[in-house]
């Protein structure tokens, strides 16, 4: 379920903005270190960590974004500088003082149970469903879309992108924030590729443009391998499989492009409509 | 010293030009960034890896059959994950996906079977050093500049000057007029996945000859993309340049002043230039036709 | 009818030695329907590139009204108060039909901010965020009945036939409230009744909004039909200028272009 919090963050990116990155694992490992050296180094309550989290992990993007995203009609220079940035995160977290390198930060305080935990989620997609509804979540599916039209409706690719961005990393901030208070230990090589593998693929399996999907899908995923720890490279093999099977026979994942409420949300549109004209 | 790492570079950026070079001539065609390529580099290590030992092949019967072997998972590669994407007209986010499945696939699936640990390359120039100016130098790593420079050399004067490298160029100008005007668009884009995968080959070998071969190779495998990204993408003198800087670079960066930072460097130096130069050193800025 | 809305000037643009437009001099005045023709290739799309800004010119000027806005980036153009057409339709595929015009109206219409988005929309509460969404939508319709496709406002942009996502378009280009539209083969497709409703469709349009309207169209009646002024463009550069009849009557333009295609229309 902790999960799901990044994957609503990535969600957001890749399904609504089209965006792909491989490097949301760092924004995981900000968001984790932060609010770990807040509540153990300064102890801080949890609370405001996890805040202060969410925001070092939307600086970091601006680090990334800012260069990247300009060169606006190519997304694919954003994708590669993720992947940089995946790495150079890890690295410099295990070479300054602060985050006490490759050995990590131990005995952290248990605070994400089970209902803090799932207020956090419901918050956090309660946060995206405003923002994907609203004009800035329509501007960055135009963009998706269509980036030239977008621009040609005066829609400004670089601020949407970015925005977009921030908010995806802050959300993977605070996830990282519940994760490291979780299972109370982390370390730099936690953060790899490899969990930003598993991010994309729910958001991939659970519907690009949609987030009710990933976050389904993020739970499903998170629960059901526990029984298979045992197999690790061969889960990652069959993940792997499944982003091109995926991509090669349904693209629309799960509930590509809908989401649980959708039909309830036109049906309700077109009803106020109706008692408007009768009116 | 300074010569030595000087030569150790360009034979590191020379590499990386040669992987630059083949992940830029598929993203020149398809207009997305193939993340398998990197695990085909490190299957190709693999695969070079076995001849010589496994097998016992002479290393220059080594070195083609892994340019072979490479040239064929890479066709496979496009056949498999994009060739049904690219008939749907799919956006390249969804290329992208299915490219980086397919990477993650790949990388686990020599965990899974051939396991973690690092196979050295039998020491065929290890010890070899040739005396040049007071400095010595590696004779791997003359030898991996020379094949470079000739194995891109060969693949330019096919792209310039051969009725299919003219294909090529004019499909990745712009796919369908280049169909509308009698190009096989299948032929050639499969066409340019094998050298793409042949290049792909030649990488992995020298790679596995100065890193030994490991499943998670991608990690220099990424240099490719980062290099391609410096020198502009699409453009293959950006890719040999910015793989040739990259690689003197990092050299530089790892004798004087610490190996560990080389990753960070990289990351810093790519961030740098496009800050300044928003599409690389030679990036045309691509225009798209409206 | 003599104040001048858009004014080109010595444009020019070379694609890598390739030249797709160049020496190119005209006006559009104010309140008028002007008209690009041309045999395809002749650099017609490459002017609205560069009016645009989806490239900068290599050489000239643009000037809307009396401003220069030469290399403006596209979506400050727009902002100014150029709108465009596609050639081969873009849309916001899976966008409703709705809030494909909605995306335009938003351009000055920016009822809430990114903190309101984000908090204020709760749910079962009629507050800011939802109100603003109805006017949009209201507005949007707005647009939609102008162009004749408001029933059609809940369907996916991409499931509608060619013919009224060509008037989407226009009705999306409309709701960012421009001064100049340019409308890029509008009749592309269209059989002569069609085209002949568009172009009644078209004089509505710039009477109901009052705007100036540059269109590129190889429909010939339809463009006698429409425009007070034609540029005839032939190889990248300007070939004749002048009324229909003057267009009409010019040796060089049947040489170039009538000929063929206006005997056999």
């Amino acid at each position: 379920m902790i999960q799901a919090i990044s994957v609503t963050g990535l969600a957001l990116f890749t399904g609504f903005t089209g965006m792909m990155s491989l490097g949301h694992a760092a924004f995981i490992a900000v968001g984790a270190y932060t609010a770990a050296i807040c509540t153990k180094t300064y102890g801080l309550p949890f609370i405001p960590s996890v805040l202060l989290a969410a925001c070092m992990a939307g600086l970091a993007s601006l680090i990334i974004g800012i260069p990247t995203l300009r060169a606006k009609l190519r997304s694919d220079y954003f994708t590669i500088a993720t992947l940089g940035f995946g790495e150079a995160m890890r690295v410099t977290l295990e070479n300054i003082p602060i985050t006490n390198g490759a050995r990590g930060i131990a005995n952290l305080t248990k605070y994400s149970t089970l209902p803090v935990v799932f207020i956090a989620l419901v918050i956090v997609v309660f946060l995206a469903k405003n923002f994907v509804f609203s004009r800035y979540g329509r501007m960055a599916i135009a963009i998706r879309e269509d980036y030239v039209a977008a621009e040609m409706a005066g829609i400004n690719l670089f601020n949407v992108r970015l925005r977009s961005l921030f908010i995806s990393a802050v959300f993977a901030g605070a996830g990282g924030a519940f994760h490291a208070h979780y299972i109370c230990f982390i370390q730099p090589n936690m953060f790899t590729n490899v969990q930003s593998t598993m991010l994309t693929a729910a958001v991939v399996a659970g519907g690009i443009g949609s987030l009710t999907g990933p976050v389904i899908a993020a739970i499903l995923f998170a629960s059901i391998p526990e029984i298979l720890r045992a197999a690790e490279m061969w889960r990652l093999v069959v993940y792997g499989g499944v982003l091109v099977a995926i991509m090669v026979l349904r693209p629309q994942g799960i509930f590509g492009y809908k989401e649980f409420s959708h039909l309830f949300r036109k049906r309700k549109a077109e009803s106020t409509e109706e008692r408007e004209a009768s009116a | 010293m300074l010569m030595q790492t000087l030569v150790t570079g360009i034979a590191v950026g020379g590499v990386y030009a040669l992987m630059a070079v083949g992940y830029s001539l598929i993203f020149s065609i398809l207009n997305f960034s193939n993340f398998a390529y990197g695990s085909i580099i490190m299957l190709g290590s693999y695969v070079g890896f076995f001849s010589l030992t496994s097998f016992g092949m002479p290393f220059p019967l080594a070195l083609v059959v892994t340019m072979l072997v490479a040239a064929l998972l890479s066709f496979l590669n496009e056949r498999i994950s994009y060739s049904s994407l690219r008939k749907r007209k799919a956006p390249s986010l969804y290329f992208m996906i299915s490219a980086m499945g397919t990477s993650i696939f790949l990388e686990n699936i020599v965990y899974a079977t051939i396991g973690a640990s690092f196979k050295a390359y039998p020491p065929l120039f290890a010890q070899a050093t040739v005396d040049l100016g007071g400095s010595t130098i590696g004779k791997l790593d003359l030898f991996a500049i020379f094949f470079s420079a000739a194995a891109i050399l060969v693949m330019h004067y096919f792209i310039k000057h051969s009725r299919t490298g003219i294909a090529i160029r004019a499909a990745s100008y712009d796919s369908t007029i280049a169909q509308i005007n009698g190009v096989n668009l299948n032929y050639v884009i499969g066409l340019v996945f094998v050298l793409a995968g042949l290049l792909a080959g030649i990488s992995g070998v020298f790679l596995g000859l100065k890193y030994m071969a490991y499943p998670t190779m991608g990690w220099i495998t990424n240099k490719a993309y980062v290099s391609a990204v410096i020198g502009g993408l699409g453009s293959l003198p950006g890719a040999v340049v910015g793989g040739l800087l990259l690689g003197v670079l990092e050299s530089l960066i790892s004798v004087y002043i610490r190996s560990t930072i080389r990753d960070v460097f990289s990351f810093t130096f790519l961030i740098t230039v496009l800050l300044f130069m928003p599409s690389g050193l030679f990036g045309k800025y691509l225009e798209e036709k409206v | 009818m003599s104040e001048v809305a858009a004014r080109i000037e010595n444009l020019g643009k070379t694609f890598g030695g390739i030249i797709a437009a160049e020496e190119l001099d005209f006006q559009v005045k104010a309140k008028d329907i002007m008209g690009i023709i041309g045999p395809n290739g002749a650099g017609k799309t490459t002017v609205f590139n560069l009016m645009t800004g989806v490239y900068p010119p290599s050489t000239g000027k643009v000037y809307l009204g009396d401003e220069d806005i030469t290399n403006l980036a596209p979506d400050v153009i727009v902002r100014k108060g150029i709108a465009r057409t596609f050639q081969n339709i873009r849309l916001f595929n899976k966008l409703t039909v709705l809030e494909n015009v909605i995306t335009a109206v938003d351009l000055h219409h920016r009822m809430y901010t990114i903190g309101e988005a984000l908090v204020l929309n709760l749910p079962f509460i009629r507050g800011k965020v939802k109100r603003s969404e109805k006017e949009l939508r209201d507005r949007a319709l707005f647009y939609l009945e102008k162009v004749g496709i408001a029933h059609y406002h809940d369907h996916q942009a991409d499931s509608l036939p060619y013919g009224l996502q060509r008037k989407l378009e226009m009705a999306r280009a409309l709701a960012l409230e421009p001064k100049l539209l340019l409308l890029d083969e509008p009749a592309a497709g269209m059989n002569p009744e069609e085209s002949m409703e568009l172009a009644r469709l078209i004089q509505t349009i710039q009477a109901d909004f009052a705007i100036t309207i540059l269109l590129i169209e190889h429909h010939m009646d339809l463009v006698m039909y429409l425009c007070h002024h034609i540029l005839v463009m032939h190889f990248g550069r300007e070939l004749a200028q002048g009324s229909p009849d003057e267009i009409q009557r010019d040796p060089a333009v049947r040489k170039a272009y009538l000929g063929e295609s206006w005997n056999n229309d």
